[in-house]
């Protein structure tokens, strides 16, 4: 990535940009629940959108490269970056990508169990 | 002239990141964690055991411990104080949630160790989650 720092920093912006639709949808950010999910999900869409899917993949790729992060967690990690990946290309094919048919397309993936979620958030833990 | 901005941009934005300068959120110093969560001793196996609440109370003594993190894997950190919750920049990073408000919109407020690119603590901070 550090070839090519503009595109990274573009990547780099999108990921606020999957954060914040993300936490419209669940009010903030955790680990491995749905709004993890989510934050990985679109940001790889995104990042097909506005980048490409070679880059993309190489970013997300990337990103996972965590020697120190547990095995089952990179595996919900990477799982739902592939279905990002494959929404961006559903998504594209129809016209322009708007990020209320991105997040839509999430909540029907999770709604339909397509999605991985580890600890499922249970609001009233707290 | 617009490859020369475009290389100056992307080098201090370069840098920014080095220095995880970039990252969008507030974070609170000791003395609003003080007065926001009190003041409870900070012991490791109630924090690995607690929930956000429990956590919230101690923040403000791990802070003021912090010297006795810096230096420590995110590995070491987890097994500590227990899997991670919030997220900072990517999931390398350990947060702690620590107050995630009474409704959606409300302030959420985590504990972050900022690490270096070997992964080893450098320094701790109180970091706003959501949402501005």
């Amino acid at each position: 990535m550090s070839q090519d720092p503009f595109n990274s920093l573009r990547a780099y912006g999108l990921s606020w940009t999957a954060i914040s639709l993300c936490n419209q949808v669940y009010g903030y950010s955790d680990h491995n629940d749905e709004s993890d999910a989510c934050r990985h999900f679109v940001w790889a869409a995104l990042l097909v959108n506005s980048l490409g899917k070679d880059f993309a993949n190489r970013i997300l790729n990337a990103h996972e490269d965590e020697p120190e992060q547990p095995e089952s967690e990179r595996r919900m990690d990477l799982a739902n970056n592939l279905k990002g990946l494959e929404a961006a290309d559903r998504i594209i094919r129809k016209g322009k990508m708007e990020s209320s048919a991105l997040v839509e397309e999430f909540k029907r993936q999770l709604h339909d169990h397509k999605l991985i979620v580890l600890e499922p958030r249970i609001e009233s833990k707290e | 002239m617009k490859h020369i901005i475009l290389t100056i941009l992307s080098l201090f934005c370069a840098t920014a990141f080095a220095f995880n300068s970039f990252w969008p959120g507030k974070s609170l110093n000791p003395e609003a964690v003080r007065e926001k969560w009190g003041n409870e001793k900070f012991e490791a196996k109630r924090f690995h055991d607690g929930g956000a609440k429990v956590r919230a109370t101690m923040t403000y003594d791990l802070l003021m411990k912090q010297k006795e993190f810096i230096g420590k894997t995110a590995a070491e950190i987890r097994s500590l104080l227990g899997n991670f919750s919030g997220f900072y920049f990517s999931d390398a990073y350990p947060t702690y949630l620590i107050d995630k408000g009474k409704q959606k919109g409300d302030d959420v407020w985590q504990i972050v160790f900022l690490i270096d690119k070997s992964r080893h603590v450098t320094e701790i901070i109180v970091h706003k989650n959501c949402c501005d």
